[in-house]
């Protein structure tokens, strides 16, 4: 039943710690609380069917180096990073190291409560992510070229400004650009892009 | 010695004179006595016959003689005594340390001894006999003559100073005493002891110069310098200290200073001044409400002198006008609190993205507090207390924003100087809760040591912490290189002694290069790429301006540790005292 279903959730924030269990808890997933990634590391036991809510940026060991941890100790785990709003070098980079997906503050809640569940049903995970996979890749191909370079840079974690001068254009086309791009590939905001770009990879 | 033998040769000429003399006087008392035995004889011729006669002259002609040879014996004994003692009076007389000298009315040595002829540099015989105004300065020969008749015509003592030229290059100067006393032939003489003043005259001369060298070194000073005794009397007050009162010199000198300062004036001072005679030297400020002029600010330095015996023997007092200084201190105070708001907007822009995020952690608490709250409620029945409780959750992030958001107003807005009574380990906890984010972001533990419970300090906090914010972004800086696991950042707090406390900020990073350590302090030297450079520099300011101090503490050899100490009752900014 629900409780063959966990969610580990690690931030060093109390709140966020405390709210995001309440949520769980409210969509009758049970939830632990983690203050550090070491307390996570200490207390893990393999369960059936897991998720990790992890916040990347914590003092001691960062969220990031928990999942090179995770990797060298074997453990499988789906895991959805939390990071700050704008923080689009911290996603990629959490994408990058094996996330499922990353999500910003302040949260979707509904967006977080589906994610989880998909990452709690792994077997649906996997192949929802196949066919996630393939509707990504489907809509990048609708990008012209410079679309595409646009596109990169942003996932780049790249500014506006920083885009026209190094493709040699007018901070004016590339916000068309960058509009172009959050239309085609049905994102609503850059998190959307990225998580495109960094799936269908 | 050859000069003192011939002075002995002379002596034995008097010798030959005084036997002569009394050869003479001996063959006049023999006459006298022959005379008187031969008178006897005629009165009783009647009665003696010629060879009674001879026979009689015969043994008084012995029994004179006779006693004539005794009388001599006596007379030689006594003068040999005599001469004995005179010699030994002619020793005291040359060999006397003064200089004795005997004048003739008309000014003419009649006699001198020994030292006296040393001091004129010339051999007695050269001496006696000269008149005294060969060795006088010109210009004082007339009183030489006037010292001499006022002795011989009042004969009483008189006592003047004489100025001589032994050579040309040679001058000494002399006291001369004089009595009056009588010659043989019942003239008078004018007896004289002379002391060489040469060198006191100089001592007195040099400290005359020195006396008026100091007077015009203080003179000269803006200080207002005065010296008062162990009666609070003043003996000694320069030219600014008079023009102060607006007295004069004599108007000070010996007056003492609850005579002479205004009652208001002296009950301000005298517990500082106690404390200088019991020993201990002062500095106070003071302010002086001038009557219609505008308010004066001096400040006052007490410094006890002690006598030999180590015992306050007066103090002397340095009263400074420092109403100028002030004013300079105040625009210096405007203008660092206008550079250390510019520093604090510097800092606050630097860390907009890290304040952002900080904001974002209640805000998301309270977006996902409601959405499960708004869950709870449509799963119904629904649990009441659970709703409640979130909703309070839901209130204290609210409140949490709130103050963060307060946090950073009252850091970026320009405000006047405000001095409280705050605590030191609240206020580093508060610093830290803003810079929450950046550690986190930077992955730097933190460690706060609170040492001691710091009693409240009178400081300026929003100062005070911008400095320990300050320090601390350096310090998270400066472990950019550290491994992560590594990067620690101290902050330490404690006591040093029952007035002064210290906050020290460590890193755990590689710690500054030689190059970097000497131009620490300098303004717009930054080890950073983007720096001002102006952050190290203010905050040694606004230490400072607490009358405190900010330092590098070197002894660790891994890291970097600055430290500052200030007064728990800091006097700075003086004017808002």
């Amino acid at each position: 039943m629900m409780n063959e279903y966990m969610v580990h959730i690690v931030d060093d924030d109390n709140a966020i710690r405390e709210s995001l269990s309440l949520l769980m808890k409210s969509e009758g997933i049970q939830a632990t609380t983690y203050a550090t990634a070491e307390d996570f590391l200490s207390q893990y036991h393999p369960t059936e069917s897991q998720c990790l809510l992890l916040d990347i940026r914590m003092p001691g060991m960062s969220g990031l180096e928990l999942i090179e941890e995770l990797k060298k100790r074997n453990i499988s785990i789906p895991v959805i990073f939390i990071t700050g709003h704008g923080d689009i070098s911290m996603a990629v980079q959490a994408m990058r190291a094996g996330a499922t997906d990353f999500i910003e503050k302040p949260f979707d809640s509904d967006y977080l409560i589906r994610r989880t569940r998909d990452c709690l049903q792994e077997c649906l995970c996997l192949s929802h992510s196949n066919e996630l996979k393939q509707k990504m890749n489907e809509r990048l191909s609708r990008l012209t070229k410079r679309e595409r370079q646009v596109m990169d840079l942003l996932v780049d974690g790249k500014q506006n400004k920083t885009i026209a001068y190094e493709l040699n254009i007018s901070v004016r086309t590339v916000e068309l650009h960058r509009a172009k791009v959050m239309e085609k590939l049905s994102a609503h905001s850059l998190s959307d892009v990225v998580r495109t770009s960094i799936l269908s990879s | 010695m050859a000069n003192k033998n011939s002075e002995f040769e002379s002596e034995d000429e008097d010798k030959v004179s005084v036997d002569a003399r009394l050869q003479r006087e001996l063959i006049r008392l023999g006459k006298k006595q022959l005379s008187e035995s031969l008178s006897k004889l005629q009165s009783s011729e009647a009665m003696a016959s010629e060879s009674e006669v001879n026979e009689f002259l015969t043994h008084e002609l012995q029994v004179h003689q006779i006693e004539l040879e005794m009388q001599n014996r006596e007379l030689r004994n006594a003068h040999k005594e005599l001469e004995a003692s005179r010699d030994r009076y002619a020793d005291l007389y040359d060999f006397s340390p003064v200089s004795y000298m005997i004048f003739n009315e008309k000014g003419i040595i009649e006699n001198i001894n020994l030292t006296g002829s040393t001091l004129l540099k010339k051999q007695r015989v050269n001496i006696i006999g000269k008149p005294f105004v060969l060795w006088l300065e010109p210009y004082n020969t007339s009183d030489f003559f006037e010292h001499l008749r006022k002795v011989i015509q009042s004969g009483v003592k008189i006592v003047d100073e004489f100025k001589l030229k032994l050579t040309n290059a040679e001058f000494i100067s002399i006291q001369m005493e004089s009595v009056r006393s009588i010659d043989d032939e019942n003239g008078y003489l004018c007896q004289s002891v002379i002391i060489d003043i040469t060198e006191s005259k100089r001592r007195e001369v040099e400290l005359h110069l020195r006396a008026r060298q100091l007077k015009l070194i203080t003179d000269s000073l803006p200080l207002q310098v005065a010296y008062l005794n162990a009666d609070e009397k003043h003996l000694f007050a320069n030219k600014t200290y008079i023009d102060w009162f607006g007295v004069t010199y004599t108007d000070v000198i010996g007056k003492a200073a609850d005579k002479f300062w205004s009652k208001k004036y002296y009950s301000r001072v005298k517990s500082h001044l106690n404390i200088a005679y019991m020993g201990q030297p002062v500095t106070f400020d003071m302010e002086l409400e001038g009557d219609g002029s505008a308010t004066k600010y001096i400040s006052v330095t007490i410094i006890p002198d002690f006598d030999i015996n180590h015992l306050v023997c007066g103090v002397i007092m340095l009263i400074g006008d420092i109403t100028d200084r002030l004013a300079i201190e105040v625009v210096d105070r405007q203008r660092l609190l206008d550079a250390a708001h510019f520093s604090r907007l510097n800092t606050m822009g630097e860390m907009a993205s890290e304040i952002a995020h900080e904001l974002n952690q209640p805000l998301a608490a309270i977006s996902i507090y409601s959405d499960a709250c708004k869950r709870f409620i449509k799963s119904q029945p629904f649990d009441d207390e659970l709703i409640i409780k979130t909703l309070n959750d839901i209130g204290d992030q609210a409140v949490r924003a709130g103050q963060i958001i307060k946090h950073i107003r009252s850091l970026v807005s320009k405000k006047e100087l405000m001095l409280s009574y705050t605590s030191v380990n609240d206020l580093i906890e508060s610093a830290m809760e803003l810079l929450a984010v950046e550690l986190r972001s930077h992955n730097v533990q933190l460690s706060l040591n609170f040492l001691d419970d710091i009693p409240s300090a009178y400081i300026d906090e929003i100062l005070i912490e911008q400095v320990i914010i300050n320090l601390s972004r350096n310090a998270i800086d400066a472990m950019v290189e550290t491994d992560s696991k590594e990067r620690l950042l101290t902050i330490e707090s404690s006591l040093i002694n029952s007035t002064e406390f210290q906050v020290c900020i460590r890193d755990s990073g590689k710690g500054l290069s030689g190059k970097q350590l000497d131009s620490l302090f300098e303004p717009f030297n930054s080890t950073k790429a983007d720096g001002m450079g102006l952050g190290l520099v203010i905050c040694q300011s606004i230490v400072s301006a607490h009358h405190g101090r900010l330092w590098l503490d070197s002894k660790y050899t891994n890291g970097t540790v600055f430290c500052f100490k200030i007064p728990l009752m800091a006097e700075g900014f003086r004017d808002d005292e």
